[in-house]
């Protein structure tokens, strides 16, 4: 897996895991071990997607009727 | 600027709540709200500028090292008495209330005497230490070295079985300290209510009729009495000393008015703080001022005695009265004079500050305690409790937006629908409280499993967030660890690993065998409840082995004087001797994952065979690392809690009634039930990279279930009707002590009068189901998304936690991004 | 003649680990408590921290109950079913299991993580 940020590469194991976004997906949160940046990471895939700062929400809104708040 | 009705209705609009309470109330509370000092710990660290106490624990010290000879009560009441007449005090502009835990408004305390590993914490911590820091970490290595080996928890541990010792202190299957060095006690108000000096006069009866015994010869039956003597002197010398505190803040206020003070309001204010401080906490209280400062200085004296974690009370039970008759009555007040006066309250309350050992800040982020006030109820003879002072203390919390105290409403069928409005509005608000509980269900849960008398149980109060505990003199409990709070998700755990813990890498559990060998469901389940028996049992005898020795390693002199059964008897408050009760529990923390994990594991594994166990325990210990496919069928493919499934709530409903049964049999020292309480405060959080992956598709690090009942964040498909549908089918009185279920709806959904009915049918229909607890989130995603990108912006924010509520911006990411992943129910 | 005891309750590895657990923050003075060695058991992998106290004390998943560092040769014994307490600065220098942590996280406004966090001060200057 390839670190977003930095490029830095290695098996999904060597990026400490963090926690979901939503247990009912396959999209986890993992930090590099080099540059400590959090990656959003599809766990099917084994594949680092984007940088995850503090308010961003990849993986969408809540379940249940969020969309009607927006 | 003055801000215009007009900008006032668009904040509405927006439901920027805060800015609302800014604008609209008075001067004087918002001045006193900004004034006051956050002590909760943001995440586990607290807020910059805070301090540790270092004087505190040094005149404490100092009097106890002169002191040795003294029974322990004694020297104790001693050396609170030396820091309750020398520590610096302060008044706070602008404020009517007096009386702080520390001695600058800044700063956060702790008691050395307690535990050296809390000791060496502090030593350790980040961030806390006063300026110069070299010569703060002298005066905490010398204040260590002394106590080092010597405090109540060091003491206990020398006599705890080593294993017992060993796996309770690994942080791996529970929480808490078998000590009231750190704890929570419910106060019997009424016998406080008479006045200190009144008190003492009692006491002085009591020892003046011993004395009169002690003249016989000195028989087995006299021997004991002798020991009461001193403990009797111990609980005089603090009430004495906490009158003299009171009287130290007359005479400061006094002086600033008659020296310095050149407003003559404020010098009428100061005047009136100072013939307050004059009266009480000496004398009963005759005024709405006089009640509040009265509590407020049994809450803070109390803490200079201990980490009383929680605040058991009334408040409106207690000041209605004052309250009525100074607003309604002689008119002496306004009405927003009293609004001032119950704001305040709340802010004072707010402002003590306690450090906690990290695990207690984890589970408790942004909070210094678990002050869940509770409103409402009815009266000893069942009629309606609620007066004007519950509905103004609803209206003063949606304009200090505290995140403590917070308030835990005792509804009932008779509760006015003006009062029901006031309470929406305070959810609406987004203030996250106050909870519902329902009192008819709980009154009868309190009789049930701890035998209080109809009339006793309709007085009780939370003794911490959720547990009901008569106020009264055999029922209220004075060591919260009377009870324990246990890590239930090891329980699966543990079934599937045959006790062993990798995480703390410790046999922790019994051997019950290799989960591969297991046959049927059944077989496993077995396992389960052996892993169950086993985890209440070893936290349950290491507690009450604690209580037991509590008077003996640690002593209550403060909560004794408190209590008028220790009172009459001369023993310590947690003398389990003295005629109290029980009023314990289990806090089952992580308790729903057993049911969502067993379901996966009777689903998937043992009824359509689709994985061996085998395969899952190897998924497990890799942390479902390359099974991605496999975890992703666990999660979506076995039911989950929370559906209206009968498939898995009855898995839930057979695991609490098997766990209710076993509180039949393991009793507290006093010889009551234990049943348990599934709730979870943040400890969701904190446990979340101390259980292991487990079946319901949960890895290592992610939160685990935030409720006592709630479902799963995401995992309830099937809308609010579902949940409470599930929640029903537990027996809210046989099954459990309480049950805390979280909701979080929709604010735009629940926007205006169409709102509130809505929410009302809801309530309605959790107390058809006949639940005890709920409690509501009402702030949407996109304001706490901005919150997360912009904090200072949105400071103010406040979101239910579990069990108690927190500025958004206090708690950690994980735990923020927890909140925002649960399910936003339509209701209607 | 040296009298036998009778139980076995407490002498046996849950007493030494019990006592380990009570008697651990055994370090005197300033200097001696800020001092974190440049292989501690709080930098290595197998370190798993307490997460009942935070004054760094924690477990071993290699090492277990019994190994004593402090003896010329070290002590380390690698079977038994409990691992070896220790604290997060304790010198590791003779320890043939040490394996450094690429992430060590002394972010304290997070929650306990026993495998990647040490938030204690002294650890958050020796790691800056």
């Amino acid at each position: 897996m390839k670190c977003v940020a930095c490029g830095f590469e290695g098996p999904v194991d060597k990026f400490r895991y963090l926690y979901n976004a939503r247990i009912d997906a396959s999209m986890s949160m993992r930090q590099c071990p080099k540059c400590n940046e959090w990656n959003a990471v599809d766990e099917l895939k084994d594949e680092a997607l984007e940088i995850v700062n503090p308010g961003d929400a990849p993986w969408g809104k809540s379940a249940g009727i969020e969309g009607i708040s927006a | 600027m003055a801000t215009t009705a007009k900008e006032i209705k668009e904040f509405e609009e927006k439901q920027e709540w805060w800015w609302v309470a800014e604008k609209t109330r008075s001067s004087r509370l918002d001045y006193l709200r900004k004034a006051v000092w956050k002590k909760g710990a943001l995440g586990g660290n607290y807020a910059p500028g805070i301090e540790i106490d270092l004087e505190f624990p040094e005149l404490y010290t100092e009097t106890w090292q002169e002191n040795e000879g003294d029974p322990i009560m004694l020297r104790k009441a001693k050396s609170i008495g030396n820091v309750l007449e020398n520590l610096p005090i302060f008044i706070t502009d602008q404020s009517q209330i007096v009386g702080c835990v520390g001695s600058a408004p800044h700063n956060i305390v702790s008691y050395w005497q307690g535990a050296s590993m809390i000791n060496e914490e502090i030593y350790n911590e980040q961030g806390i230490l006063p300026q110069p820091e070299e010569k703060s970490l002298e005066r905490l290595a010398a204040l260590n070295e002394y106590w080092g080996g010597n405090t109540a928890l060091d003491e206990l541990a020398k006599v705890l079985d080593p294993e017992d010792a060993v796996k309770f202190m690994s942080g791996a299957i529970g929480w808490g300290t078998p000590s009231s060095a750190v704890g929570y006690a419910t106060k019997d108000f009424r016998h406080i209510g008479k006045g200190f000096e009144n008190i003492i006069e009692e006491i002085d009866e009591n020892m003046e009729r011993t004395d009169k015994l002690l003249r016989g010869n000195p028989s087995p039956d006299l021997l004991p009495l002798y020991d009461k003597l001193p403990r009797w002197e111990a609980m005089q010398e603090v009430l004495d000393a906490a009158i003299e505190y009171a009287a130290r803040y007359a005479r400061l206020a006094r002086i600033i008015a008659e020296n310095f003070e050149t407003d003559p309001k404020r010098k009428e204010e100061l005047l009136r703080i100072a013939e307050t401080c004059e009266r009480v906490p000496a004398q009963p209280p005759r005024t709405l001022q006089e009640s509040i400062q009265y509590d407020h200085f049994v809450q803070v004296v109390v803490r200079y005695e201990t980490y009383e974690g929680a605040m058991p009370h009334r408040p409106d039970y207690l000041h209605g009265p004052f309250f009525d008759k100074d607003v309604n009555i002689n008119k002496s007040i306004t009405r927003d004079d009293a609004l001032d006066l119950l704001g305040e309250h709340l802010i004072r309350t707010y402002e003590i500050g306690i450090f906690s050992p990290r695990w207690t800040r984890e589970g408790l982020q942004g909070i210094t305690g678990t002050w869940v006030w509770t409103m409402g109820g009815v009266n000893e003879d069942g009629t309606d409790a609620c007066n004007d002072c519950t509905t103004a203390y609803m209206q003063v919390a949606r304009l200090v937006r505290i995140a403590n105290p917070t308030f835990s409403f005792r509804w009932h069928p008779k509760v006015k629908d003006e009062l029901m409005r006031e309470i929406f509005e305070c959810i609406r608000h987004g203030l996250g409280y106050p909870s519902l509980r329902n009192d008819p269900i709980l009154v009868e849960n309190a009789m049930y499993w701890h035998g209080h008398p109809l009339r006793e149980a309709r007085q009780w109060v939370t003794q911490s967030c959720m547990s009901p505990c008569p106020p009264t003199k055999y029922g209220c409990q004075p060591f919260r660890m009377a009870s324990a709070t246990a890590n239930c998700a090891k329980i699966v755990e543990y079934t599937l690993h045959n006790g062993y813990d990798n995480v703390v890498n410790m046999q922790m559990g019994p051997k019950t065998g290799n989960a591969v060998d297991f046959k049927t469901y059944d077989e496993f389940f077995e396992a389960w409840t052996k892993q169950m028996k086993w985890l209440l049992n070893i936290l349950v005898r290491t507690v009450a082995l604690g209580r037991a020795k509590d008077p003996e390693f640690f002593s209550r002199p403060i909560l004794s004087a408190y209590y008028e059964r220790a009172v009459e008897t001369g023993t310590d408050a947690v003398d389990y001797t003295n005629g109290e009760r029980g009023n314990a529990w289990v806090t089952a923390f992580t308790w729903v994952e057993n049911a969502d994990s067993l379901a996966a594991v009777k689903k998937l594994i043992y009824d359509d065979k689709k994985y061996t166990m085998a395969e899952l325990i190897e998924a497990l210990k890799n942390n479902w690392d390359g099974k991605e496919e496999m975890r992703l069928d666990f999660v979506n493919n076995a039911p989950k809690w929370g559906n209206d499934d009968d498939y898995v709530d009855d898995i839930m409903v057979q695991c609490l009634k098997t766990t209710a049964a076993h509180g039949k049999e393991i009793k507290c020292v006093c010889g009551n039930n234990i049943p348990i309480l599934p709730e979870n405060v943040s400890g969701n959080i904190h446990y979340a990279n101390v259980v292991s992956a487990l079946p319901n598709g949960r890895r290592l690090g992610d939160a685990l279930y935030d409720g006592g009942i709630s479902p799963g964040p995401g995992l309830d498909k099937k809308g609010p009707t579902a949940v409470l549908k599930s929640c029903g089918k537990i027996d809210h009185v046989l099954d459990g002590r309480a049950f805390l279920l979280n909701q979080r709806l929709s604010p735009t959904q629940l926007a205006g009068e169409k709102g509130y009915q809505l929410w009302k049918s809801y309530v309605k229909s959790w107390d058809d189901l006949g639940m005890d607890h709920v409690q509501f989130n009402m702030v949407d995603d996109s304001t706490l998304r901005a919150a997360q990108k912009d904090p200072e912006k949105y400071q103010e924010v406040i979101v239910r936690v579990a069990g108690y509520s927190a500025h958004f911006v206090d708690i950690s990411r994980k735990t923020q991004d927890n909140i925002i992943q649960r399910t936003v129910q339509g209701l209607g | 003649m040296t009298r036998k005891k009778r139980s076995s309750r407490r002498d046996n590895k849950w007493n030494q680990m019990r006592d380990g657990l009570t008697n651990l923050s055994t370090a005197k003075g300033v200097e001696a408590r800020e001092t974190v060695p440049d292989i501690a058991c709080g930098k290595c992998k197998n370190f798993s921290e307490s997460p009942y106290a935070s004054d760094g004390r924690g477990s071993c998943s290699v090492v277990k109950t019994g190994s004593d560092f402090t003896v010329d040769p070290p002590l380390i014994l690698l079977e038994g079913d409990t691992g070896m307490m220790c604290m997060f600065n304790m010198d590791a220098a003779k320890c043939s299991h040490f394996d450094l942590m690429d992430i060590i996280d002394t972010d304290g406004n997070e929650c306990a993580d026993p495998q990647f966090r040490r938030a204690q001060r002294q650890m958050e200057k020796a790691m800056s």
